[in-house]
């Protein structure tokens, strides 16, 4: 299992700056101005919440997110994968990207949010979700669902491989694992958004690396306590690329081959996923959970094509015609976050290529 | 102008932290911070939402529940009041009702463990709650306790009555009067 100590390059190097930026070392606490912080909102009463967060945000304006298209440029590249609840701009910058969600963070649930939080990532732009680690689910089947530990390691890769912040903050639940709703859970998201403000958006803040060395602890805890999530779970193997090849030459009656920068990886991640032909326009919690798998298993550098193992999507039931319709390379629809991150996508009769 | 949402998001806050117990509920357009309290009617078995009704926010305060419905003028309040009449005075929504709320484990946890008492005393454990913008002219539905939210505050009154800052103690003189 890895170990996960702080980030010392970006306590050096917070961020990439001139002297004269808000974010230049020992200028940045004075320089803040409150009133230039703008708060994008997916809906209202996020922003309203977010706002209080901290009396810092107190002079702070709202803008809601629109729809694809309508938003200024900046806005649109964060949200191209996937709209986050929140988006803090200082000066016309954004400075963090903020998730919410009440949602049990069982199965694949936690996959369903990844998407915009890698965005942010990809601008440099730290991203915090806030979410329950354990809560009660109800319904037909109620039961107490915890954390696939797996998303936490896959934030402190996605810290590591970007160098920029990517947090997971536990929105706490009570003795009976209900989520508590009295106010009090804001308490911790409310210390790590005020003092990342106070420092001057400063990644190297103190609540920053308080809580990576919680979510580490976190990580280490709940695989002690349930060993699969040290490992991949089983729709996902690691396989000799030569393995891949034969399936390749398989699928394909012979007709396709290995892609060679493909070879260069002797190993490649195997994401199989069981949707048919009459059920495969979708995207949900695949797409998301892709992330994650590519940032624990493959990813070594902050373009999606930086890795050390191939990712290859694996859909035995569906062919490329069908794949091709249903899930096109569209910007205007969410089916374009199947081609952020994958090497390509084994079908039921061959292979398509997205990257080397 | 003050929007539903700010008036959502204010009176659900400053309940909270009056000391009122805020149970669930769900803000317009959706995605809740709250537990989702979604009601069934039982002869109403359209699937999906339908054949169903929720409130903007549910809050419990001495041994009665409040259903709130929030909107940003008192001009669009009548569906709202119509839907709380509904709720109250029909027992099958009233069932519903403690269904949903049992489904969540929030009935007994609330104060109403037993569902035939909670719907054969429906007229005196639920209360409805109108929350608008401040509209100093505005006078609720005789029986309906009005709560005016906006960014700088949020104030309890009953009818003609004057608007308290103190929602504890409104919203208790409200229920010791309407029982």
């Amino acid at each position: 299992m890895r170990s996960f100590g702080p980030l010392y390059s970006l306590l050096v190097h917070p961020r990439k700056v001139d002297s004269t930026s808000i974010w230049a070392p020992g200028t940045v606490h004075r320089a803040l101005e409150p009133s230039r912080l703008v708060i994008f909102c997916d809906a209202k009463h996020e922003g309203l919440w977010f706002r209080d967060l901290s009396p810092l945000l107190s002079d702070a304006s709202f803008e809601t997110i629109g729809g694809r298209g309508t938003n200024p440029p900046l806005i649109e590249k964060l949200i191209y994968y996937d709209r986050p609840d929140i988006i803090l701009l200082y000066d016309g910058e954004p400075v963090l990207v903020l998730e919410k969600t009440s949602e049990v963070p069982s199965g694949h649930n936690i996959g369903q949010r990844l998407g915009r939080m890698v965005r942010a990532l990809e601008y440099e732009v730290p991203a915090i979700m806030f979410m329950p680690f354990d809560s009660m689910k109800h319904g037909k089947f109620s039961s107490l669902c915890n954390l696939n530990a797996r998303v936490l390691e896959g934030y402190l890769r996605m810290w590591d491989i970007h160098s920029t912040p990517a947090l997971a903050v536990n929105w706490p639940s009570d003795s009976d694992w209900e989520l508590i709703t009295d106010g009090s859970e804001d308490d911790g998201i409310s210390a790590v958004v005020h003092d990342f403000i106070q420092s001057g958006f400063d990644w190297g803040c103190d609540e920053f690396f308080r809580h990576r060395a919680l979510m580490a602890e976190e990580f280490t805890r709940r695989v002690a306590a349930h060993g699969p999530y040290g490992r991949p779970p089983p729709s996902v193997k690691i396989v000799p690329t030569r393995v891949l090849a034969g399936m390749i030459r398989q699928r394909s009656g012979g007709t396709r081959s290995l892609p060679a920068k493909w070879a260069n990886r002797p190993e490649t991640v195997v994401y199989t996923m069981g949707m048919t032909e009459q059920k495969c326009k979708r995207q949900d919690p695949y797409t998301g959970m892709q992330f994650l798998y590519d940032y624990q298993h493959c990813r070594n550098g902050p373009d999606p094509g930086d890795k050390r193992r191939n990712l290859v999507l694996d859909f035995p039931k569906v062919s490329i015609r069908r794949w091709k319709e249903a899930n096109p390379n569209n910007p205007r629809t969410k089916s374009v976050l199947w081609y952020a991150t994958a090497n390509g996508f084994l079908l039921s009769d061959g292979l398509i290529e997205v990257r080397d | 102008m003050t929007d539903e949402d700010t008036v959502w998001y204010y009176t659900w806050k400053r309940l909270n932290s009056a000391g009122i117990r805020v149970i669930g509920g769900e803000p317009p357009g959706g995605s809740s911070p709250l537990p989702r309290i979604e009601m069934k009617h039982p002869d109403k078995t359209a699937k999906g939402s339908r054949g169903s009704r929720k409130c903007d926010l549910y809050a419990v305060h001495d041994g009665t529940l409040l259903l709130i419905e929030a909107k940003d003028s008192h001009s669009k309040v009548q569906g709202d009041v119509d839907k709380m009449v509904d709720i109250i005075d029909d027992p099958g929504w009233a069932g519903a009702l403690w269904d949903a709320m049992d489904e969540r484990r929030l009935a007994a946890r609330n104060g109403f463990p037993d569902r035939a008492a909670f719907v054969r005393d429906r007229s005196q454990l639920i209360a409805p709650v109108l929350a608008v913008p401040p509209e100093p002219g505005f006078e609720p539905p005789e029986g309906y306790l009005l709560i005016e939210s906006d960014e700088g505050r949020t104030t309890i009154r009953t009818g003609r009555s004057d608007p308290s800052m103190d929602l504890q103690y409104a919203l208790s003189e409200y229920l010791e009067l309407r029982n």
